[in-house]
């Protein structure tokens, strides 16, 4: 509070001088009423009224002033603010292929940090399924060939393979609202959890791998922005970059869509309105997608309904107008795969089925006060249910099985051969989170700018899921028993942050420089008590632009430099997952007559996991952009080194068993463990932990050239990707070889955390936009040209062999004669390389869209149009296709 | 007195001459030996004739062109076998008048025990899901000898026949082996009588019966000799009162001894001189596959998946192949053809001696019910 009012005092001689403006449709002059009037970038807001008028109290100086309304094209303009009482006067245009500009294809805006952002008319051009379709666009992503739902999808940012502690630190925020699924639990085991393929036969699941995107509709999207270097302090929870959807908000026309592919069909409706004169606007929005894996089969199909409701208004609109924006959301989707009963065999089912609501109140106060100009806020309550359910024929032999909930020898029962399992796992997340900002926004000079910003923000989240069960026992998953998820504790993390942004001119130049940091206490046990500890996240963005009007052909220089440090806290289901029970067979007497059929267990609960810290990302980056001979290129060198990524291990543990000789037992008595003999064996027993000890570095240059606009052919040309590369370290700290020889003892070999392998990736990839536009013929054609130069995956494993071998009552230190020895081969870990190098790969994907009126919009695209799809041998040996095969589709846009 | 003692010695001496007589009522027995298909006569072969009613055995060498001859055996039931370093013949005779009779040697050895049957496809539950705790494998004294199961090994080749063998460097004298379990005992604990089997089972039950084995199952097995049990997984595989194999060796094929269910086991039978641990954790091609010399193996069948002509092992093993046809949770099984049985009273339902020429295609019958102790 200090640092604040030392900051501010010598810049409190300022001012604030009243600005007035009038928004008028442009052929018509008819007054545009709810358009959402922002100033340098969101820094003053506010509403038109129902005559189209605005105010804004502004410090004298320029400014860049954006305008949006929905059905028009945004439009943005330097004004000068002084002290001549006027209304300034702005016309919007309406939103059609007539207009000469258009953006197809995402653009960068920020001189900044590197952000991409991407339009409405992109993602309508794009004929999107779900917003995992738009991270296409970022430069170096690759094309997404399949118009498809069936398969989860996660955030893809600078990765070249879809990387785990990528996706999962990489936050989504709708209007503000963290879209988070940290409290999400639907997995059966840890060891299922798997980013690259959903394991067949069990239900999809997105634990501990982000938000599943394809959740995400993009019908109801204004624009997106990906942050894939620094983000602002105010972002937190995430250690990748932020996905920032603005949905739309206010007036709009009727909109309806109706898209079809092969196996996907979608179809969506919006509309927005006044509710009364001087009552706010209401938004609403529908839309239902589903698709079929397999066209052939309607039995293994994703489905998705979801509709949002928002209402905005705004208050004390003369002088300090507070925007306010309430908007609910509902949503459920269906990931069903049961057998086809045509095929005559009994049915069985892998699903789940999740759906929710959420409320996302948000907006802004420009109170224009001394100190304080702007007060930002957030609170959000959501809840979402989930359910995954299986359902199977367990057949084939007949196995003996505890369902004891309690250490110790208990009584188990034998299965029989086949019956009929089911489980479920019923997840309750519900999370809210409250977020108040407040903003100090002056001018320096006469082009310049201070703003200083400080916030809090808490979160929780917590699951209140009935958990798992099954019926009537367990399906494969032995070690599993119910558990309830509403014992669990909750999520709580509680978070300050400030940060100054400054615009300073100097002579030509312009100098930014943006300095924050934030302060997360995760696992917040009151306000200074804290479980995971405090983590400062210091954050650094700045840019020297150098614009040079005189000179024709270098036009343009910017020069920016990032670096920030970034937490993730793990999610509830590393944190606290189930614990493992081990049943250990003591006796087992098996017989003719059901009556003296015995099997006692002895069962052990393992509860203790490493503790885990949040993972730390430290990015840094750095970026030229500049512009020669009209050819704008920018060019964007990162390093980002992830540590503390979590990661599973297997964990041993040896547990004592007393084993009753039955063989003095007649086979049709029922034995008595009291009367028998018994011997104490020691049985090693296997369970996945997670662990923080998985390491990331990321290090790339991202490139986007734009060769602008050649008239005679009505065509931009821009060509843009990456070259990039992944290493992931993982690290070994027990195991024990799966031995074949029932002569080899079980001893557990401790390699205490050696490094057992790098995975490295890198991918070098052009894409080469063609974007023709004819505003006469109302036409848009785009060709997308990929390029993937070369495509590289290294695994080398490292030479490791034990510290020491631990039996059930000893650890021996491993020797160099025992490496020496045959007995001891297989706990010798060899050092080995695999490469798989892939040679250039050619796709084109081709979209076309045609307005005919201003109500009727048809848009096609092809993907993979060549079809091409060479072989490739792979080192396993294995015959992969690359590229997926041809496929289509078209849908229209109907406006009224 | 002395007249009368005189007579009566005399009747004695006559009759103990005439009983004389009678023992010495002998019969010849040629036997012409042909060379095996495409190769030479080899050049010493013995050829020994054992009569299976006193267990005498007779032995004579070949000629030049493979012709024997015993002068002088008295009538009986005879096995006669003709063996040199690489040849073998079996017949057997019954030897009531002179007789004539031809051989055709056969590259490779004969078994003693021999693999009589196998059950590996498994059956289909009411569901019409796979069940295939029924396996088992039907094994057979074919010889006139009692034999004892103590020691033997059940070992599974390597490799799975669904594409060329990598093995097959190794195929002339050895056979690589993914599994091998051995039948308990101190050498004298499990006596097979001549032309009797046993059987090892997955799971020793009564699979058609037990309430929670399966109603469909073409077998109850209640009464199977052993069993194989795997204490893998704790609690995954039921021991049942069947003694169970000694695991030696054994591969990760989920919690209980389960053949492939398309045929891509090839079995044999292993006698492994001295501690069978001790010779695998020498003899180990990598961390999971061990390597066993072809001269120790009793019986081999070169067991086929569908549709598959990768053969694994060498002639003198199996020169042939068997394939169920009907494939997997069939229900049916493959069985050695029944050469012929022998009845001389004394065994009351007589003894089986199954066809054994080392050619599976041509010694087993395929896509056959299956029969535990039984033959066509």
């Amino acid at each position: 509070m200090i640092l604040w009012l030392c900051i501010s005092t010598p810049l409190l001689a300022q001012s604030d001088l009243n600005y007035t403006g009038k928004v008028l449709q442009t052929d018509s002059d008819e007054s545009i009423p709810f358009a959402y009037v922002t100033v340098n970038g969101g820094d003053w807001g506010t509403i038109t009224n129902e005559t189209g008028q605005f105010n804004l109290e502004l410090p004298a100086g320029r400014y860049i002033i954006n305008i949006a309304c929905l059905g028009y094209e945004e439009l943005h303009q330097e004004i000068e603010v002084t002290n001549k009482w006027e209304t300034n006067t702005f016309h919007l245009k309406i939103s059609s292929l007539k207009l000469p500009n258009i953006d197809v294809i995402a653009q960068q805006k920020s001189p900044v940090s590197s952000t991409t952002y991407i339009s409405q008319n992109a993602i309508e051009h794009l004929q999107t399924n779900s917003v995992s379709d738009l991270l296409q666009l970022l430069p170096g992503n690759l094309h997404n060939q399949q118009a498809y739902l069936k398969k989860p999808t996660y955030a893809s940012i600078r990765d070249v393979n879809t990387n785990y502690s990528s996706s999962l630190g990489t936050t989504i925020l709708l209007d503000g609202m963290q879209m988070d699924n940290n409290a999400t639990m639907q997995h059966f085991t840890l060891s299922t959890i798997n980013i690259h393929e959903q394991r067949k036969h069990t239900p999809p699941a997105s634990t501990g791998l982000g938000l599943d995107l394809r959740q995400l509709s993009t019908d109801n999207i204004a624009s997106i922005e990906v942050i894939k270097g620094i983000p602002s302090v105010e972002y937190g929870g995430l250690t990748t970059g932020a996905i920032v959807i603005t949905t739309k908000a206010g007036l709009s026309p009727w909109r309806a869509r109706f898209k079809s592919t092969g196996n996907t069909r979608l179809a969506s409706l919006e509309k927005g309105f006044l509710v009364r004169k001087k009552q706010g606007a209401m938004n609403i929005n529908l839309d239902y997608a589903q698709n079929h894996a397999d066209l052939r089969s309607p039995f293994d199909a994703y489905k998705r309904l979801s509709s949002g409701l928002s209402y905005s208004d705004l208050f004390f609109s003369r002088a300090k107008p507070l925007m306010f924006n309430a908007r609910f959301r509902l949503y459920r989707s269906m990931d069903d795969n049961r057998t086809d009963p045509d095929t005559m065999k009994p049915e069985e089912v892998w699903s789940l089925e999740q759906k929710g609501a959420s409320a996302n109140i948000y907006g802004n106060w420009n109170i224009s006060g001394k100190y304080i100009s702007r007060i930002k806020y957030q609170f959000t309550a959501a809840y979402d249910q989930e359910q995954s359910y299986s359902k199977r024929y367990i057949s084939s032999e007949i196995k003996a099985l505890s369902l004891s909930r309690e250490p110790g020898l208990n009584t188990g029962i034998f299965l029989p051969s086949e019956f009929i399992g089911e489980e479920w796992i019923d997840g309750l997340p519900v999370r809210y989170q409250g977020q108040i900002s407040v903003n100090q926004i002056k001018k320096i000079a006469s082009n310049g700018q201070h703003k200083l910003m400080a916030g809090v923000e808490y979160k929780h989240s917590q699951n209140k899921g009935d958990g798992k069960r099954y019926a009537p026992y367990p399906v494969d998953k032995t070690f599993i028993r119910p558990n309830k998820f509403s014992a669990i504790p909750a999520i709580r993390n509680l978070a300050f942050y400030a940060e100054e942004s400054l615009k300073l001119p100097v002579k030509e130049a312009t100098v930014y420089l943006t300095a924050g940091a934030r302060w997360t206490n995760m696992q917040a046990d009151g306000l200074f008590k804290s479980q995971l500890g405090w983590h400062l996240e210091p954050r650094l963005n700045s840019a020297i632009t150098l614009l040079n009007q005189q000179h024709r052909h270098f036009s343009y220089l910017n020069l920016r430099a990032g670096i920030g440090q970034h937490y993730k806290a793990p999610p509830l289901a590393f944190l606290y997952p189930s614990p493992t029970y081990i049943d250990l067979v003591s006796l087992m007497h098996y017989s003719n007559n059901p009556e003296a059929r015995t099997v006692l267990f002895t069962t052990y609960i393992l509860t203790e996991t490493p503790q885990l810290n949040p993972a730390a990302n430290l990015k840094k980056e750095v970026g030229i952009d500049f512009t020669l001979y009209g050819i704008h290129t920018q060019l964007t060198f990162y390093k980002e080194v992830l540590k503390n990524g979590f990661a599973t291990e297997l964990d041993y543990t040896w547990l004592s068993n007393k084993k009753y000789d039955t063989s003095g037992v007649d086979a049709a008595t029922k034995p008595d463990p009291e009367q028998l003999p018994f011997s104490t064996e020691y049985n090693l027993a296997a369970r996945t932990v997670m662990n923080n000890k998985n390491k990331l570095k990321k290090t790339g240059m991202e490139y986007r050239i734009d060769f602008g606009h050649i008239r005679p052919i009505y065509t931009n040309i821009l060509v843009d990707g990456a070259w990039k590369q992944t290493l992931n370290y993982y690290y070994i700290n027990e195991f024990t070889p799966e031995s074949v020889l029932s002569s080899q003892k079980k001893t557990i070999g401790l390699y205490q955390n050696q490094l057992n392998n790098t995975l490295k990736f890198s991918q070098f990839s052009s894409k080469l936009y063609l974007v023709t536009h004819v505003p006469q013929l109302r036409w848009v054609f785009s060709g997308s040209f990929q390029f993937i130069w070369n495509h590289k995956k290294i695994n080398e494993y490292y030479y490791n062999q034990p510290k020491a071998l631990q039996t059930a009552d000893a650890t021996i230190p491993f020797t160099e004669e025992m490496a020496q020895n045959q007995d001891y081969n297989l706990y010798i870990k060899e050092a080995k390389e695999d490469v798989d190098q892939y040679p250039l790969l050619f796709s084109t994907n081709l979209r076309l869209s045609k307005e005919i009126g201003d109500w009727f919009k048809l848009s096609v695209f092809v993907n993979n149009f060549l079809n091409y799809r060479p072989l490739y041998q792979n080192d396993s040996h294995n015959y992969i296709r690359r590229n997926n095969t041809s496929n289509f589709g078209a849908e229209i846009i109907l406006r009224l | 007195m002395i007249k009368r003692l005189l007579s009566v010695l005399l009747i004695a001496m006559a009759l103990i001459s005439c009983e004389q007589e009678d023992v010495t009522v002998t019969y010849r027995l040629d036997v012409k030996l042909n060379p095996a298909t495409g190769e030479k006569m080899p050049e010493t072969i013995t050829v020994n004739a054992k009569n299976e009613t006193n267990g005498q055995t007779y032995a004579t060498t070949a000629d030049a062109n493979g012709a024997a001859v015993f002068e002088t055996l008295s009538a009986g039931f005879y096995t006669v076998t003709a063996s040199s370093e690489a040849f073998n013949a079996v017949q057997n005779i019954e030897l009531f008048d002179d007789i004539q009779t031809t051989m055709t040697l056969i590259k490779g050895k004969l078994g003693k025990f021999v693999i009589k049957e196998v059950y590996y496809s498994g059956s289909t539950t009411p569901a019409q899901k796979g069940y295939y705790s029924d396996q088992f494998i039907e094994i057979h004294n074919n010889s006139a000898d009692t034999l004892y199961a103590d020691g033997l090994s059940i070992t599974i080749h390597a490799w799975y026949g669904m594409s060329e063998n990598p093995y097959a460097y190794m195929a002339a004298d050895s056979m690589a082996i993914q599994l091998c379990y051995t039948v308990p005992g101190n050498g004298t604990d499990h006596p097979v009588a001549p032309g009797k089997s046993f059987i090892i089972a997955q799971d020793a039950i009564n699979h058609q019966s037990d309430e929670l084995g399966n109603p469909n199952s073409p077998v109850n097995l209640a009464d199977a000799e052993f069993e194989f049990y795997s204490t893998r997984f704790t609690g995954k595989d039921v021991d049942h009162p069947a003694p169970n194999l000694i695991p030696n060796l054994f591969p990760f094929i989920g919690s209980d001894v389960t053949m492939h269910n398309r045929g891509g086991n090839a079995l044999a039978l292993v006698r492994i001189p001295g501690d069978v641990d001790d010779f695998l954790k020498n003899n180990m091609i990598d961390a999971m596959r061990a390597k066993i010399p072809n001269k120790w193996v009793e019986d081999a069948v070169e067991i086929m998946p569908v549709g598959k002509t990768f053969k694994r092992y060498d002639s003198t093993l199996d020169a042939g192949t068997v394939v169920l046809e009907a494939g997997a949770k069939s229900g049916l099984s493959i069985r050695r053809k029944v050469s012929h049985i022998l009845s001389d009273g004394r065994l009351s339902e007589g003894r089986v001696i199954y066809m054994d020429t080392n050619n599976s295609s041509n010694d087993f019958l395929h896509d056959v019910t299956p029969m535990p102790r039984g033959h066509e």
